[in-house]
């Protein structure tokens, strides 16, 4: 009997989760920005993977020179121009996505996962563990999050991967203030009162009551924090302590074109246009997952 | 024979007071309560809005704990039961709470929230995942719904049916003590006389005993054997039923029941009990 109550189950509930995907999505197209945004960001994130795959000059993008060539405004040929070493912008340009995004994405999911964790902690178990742990995150968030990060990167030396740990580290406390506040009123609902009431144990009442009814707002908070987080990405590599050249990086692209200003524009414009655009669509696209998980805070 | 028993129960909150005085004012939620539950029995409690109704609920599910005063259930004291032990009494004592759309996590599919219970206690029950889901099926028809509705979410269900579910999850562990704190006053009149009548069969099927807490004495009256009445955390009455309607010794209990509106007794969805 168990058999046929499964298999007619796991259909009924395929059904239900279908209803609530188009249910979601129908509110997502609501706002034409938001389905801007997504696109935008799709199209990012193909870059992003594929990007050297399709850069017209992928040689350029190992460091070669092309000197005759230096300085050549956009045309058909170098759809982005060429920078101060003969390079093709263009190419640099698409490769340049994979290191600003996947940084900007790895600095927010680290964050999260710190800012979460110690969040939650405080949020659920309260008093004294809950005053030292926000403290500490108060002092954390006092301090200028880029100047903290530029110290951190300083300190640990310039890499990658010692970048976005350094942003991570300065980035986690919006999230443990978010966690914290949904953990506060997530933990007062009558449901988790019932949970206690027939003997649940913290560890449940975290992983099945709170956790799942947390993470909306904590993916909304994500997805519109990851463009901030490509634009503080691309300011470490724009004073030069992130990524250096010659790797494709939107921020050091800028800052190397500085001495190119204002004679040889392209070189500044393409890249910054590329921070600006996966900026706004990563915030276009959060206030879309804003109003399919809280339609309430819809303006 | 006696299942509960309540002993000069006693509980204050202090509340934070204001910013500049620091003076936190003291509330008497409950003073000196003491009455006693039969097996089978259903008991009304019955106050106004602030009286510790839910406080007295919350502290014989063992969620607070009393400043003084004891709770005996079937024998035992829980005041000197481990953290263990009291766990397993939880599955003896359950709740259905007022609110059917705030009291079920509304993430949990209509299986998980009933296999709740049974998977916190498993180590008492020893089931199976199998034996959990046939059970659940076993608990909605129980209950009168659908088998199927296991694999839907609370929020396709009205509040009727999400009462139901609510019961159900109650009934999983097979309790012998049911605290409902007013399950039906959320609901329209209509379905809270079919939660009541479902309420009641289950009760002589299952040989349960009911914790009433409602200030509609019209639905005490409908329910249960005996009422206590709880005024400002003080017992102001506790008598059975029908001497409490002929004649009510206090007069907080003469002020309640003048107040009750008259009811029309061809169009009173509780008059299931003068046919039974
Ligand atoms: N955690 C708490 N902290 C401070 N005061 C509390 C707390 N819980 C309850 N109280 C106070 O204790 C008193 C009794 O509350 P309780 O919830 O038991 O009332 P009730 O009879 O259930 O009321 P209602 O009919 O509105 O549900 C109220 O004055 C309430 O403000
Ligand atoms: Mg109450």
């Amino acid at each position: 009997m168990s058999e046929v109550v499964q298999s007619t189950g796991s259909a009924a509930t395929r059904s239900a989760r279908r209803t609530n995907w188009a249910r979601g999505f129908y509110r997502f197209r609501q706002n034409p920005l938001s389905v801007v945004g997504l696109v935008i960001v799709v199209l990012l994130l193909l870059l992003a993977l594929f990007g050297e795959y399709i850069a017209p000059y992928p040689e350029h993008l190992n460091g070669e020179l092309n000197v005759a060539n230096r300085f050549q405004p956009p045309s058909a040929e170098f759809w982005f121009g060429t920078n101060e070493v003969g390079q093709d912008i263009f190419s640099l340009v698409l490769a340049g996505a994979r290191i600003s995004l996947l940084s900007g994405i790895a600095v927010i999911v680290v964050a999260t996962l710190i800012g979460t964790f110690i969040g939650v902690i405080a949020g659920y178990f309260g008093s004294w563990l809950d005053e030292v742990l926000m403290r500490f995150t108060d002092l954390v968030l006092t301090l200028p999050a880029l100047i903290l990060a530029m110290a951190i990167a300083a300190g640990l030396g310039p890499s990658i991967p010692n970048m976005i740990l350094a942003l991570a580290l300065a980035w986690w406390p919006g999230f443990a203030r978010m966690a914290r506040g949904e953990v506060l009123s997530t933990k007062a609902e009558l449901y988790v009162l019932a949970a206690k009431a027939q003997g649940g144990g913290n560890t449940r009442i975290l992983t099945r009551h709170i956790l799942p009814n947390i993470t909306s707002p904590i993916i909304v908070k994500m997805s519109l924090d990851v463009g901030f987080a490509i634009l503080a990405v691309a300011s470490l590599g724009f004073i030069g302590i992130g990524v250096r050249p010659p790797t494709p990086e939107w921020g050091v692209m800028l800052s190397v074109s500085r001495s190119n200003l204002p004679h040889f524009w392209w070189t500044a414009i393409f890249p910054g246009m590329a921070i600006f655009l996966s900026v706004l669509s990563f915030n276009f696209m959060g206030d879309g997952l804003r109003d399919v998980f809280d339609p309430r805070a819809r303006r | 024979m006696t299942i509960l028993q309540v002993e000069n129960l006693t509980k204050h909150y202090v509340t934070s007071g204001g910013y500049f005085d620091g003076r936190g004012e003291t509330i008497v939620a409950l003073d000196d309560v003491s009455f006693d539950v039969r097996r089978g029995e259903s008991i009304g409690i019955v106050g106004e809005s602030g009286s510790g109704k839910s406080t007295l609920s919350r502290i014989i599910l063992g969620l607070e704990r009393p400043d003084s005063g004891r709770i005996v259930f079937d024998g035992t004291d829980l005041s000197t039961l481990s953290k263990r032990e009291l766990r397993a009494i939880c599955a003896r004592i359950q709740v259905v709470f007022q609110d059917p759309y705030a009291s079920l996590n509304p993430r949990m599919s209509v299986r998980d929230l009933i296999a709740e219970p049974m998977e916190i206690h498993r180590d008492i029950l020893g089931m199976s995942n199998a034996q959990i889901t046939d059970r659940v099926a076993e608990l909605l028809t129980l209950v009168r719904m659908e088998e199927d509705h296991m694999h839907r979410y609370p929020h396709e269900f009205s509040g009727g049916q999400r009462q139901r579910i609510g019961i159900a999850r109650a009934l999983a562990c097979k309790p012998q003590l049911i605290v409902l704190d007013e399950p039906t006053s959320a609901l329209d009149v209509s379905v809270q006389a079919q939660v009541l009548s479902l309420l009641i069969g289950l009760q002589d099927e299952l040989n349960l005993t009911y914790l009433f807490i409602s200030h509609d004495l019209a639905v005490v009256r409908y329910l249960c054997q005996s009422a206590i009445l709880i005024r400002k955390g003080k017992l102001v009455e506790n008598a059975p039923i029908e001497s409490l309607f002929d004649a009510p010794e206090s007069d907080y209990g003469r002020m309640l029941i003048g107040a009750m509106p008259d009811i029309d007794p061809d169009r009173s969805p509780f008059r299931l009990k003068s046919e039974a």
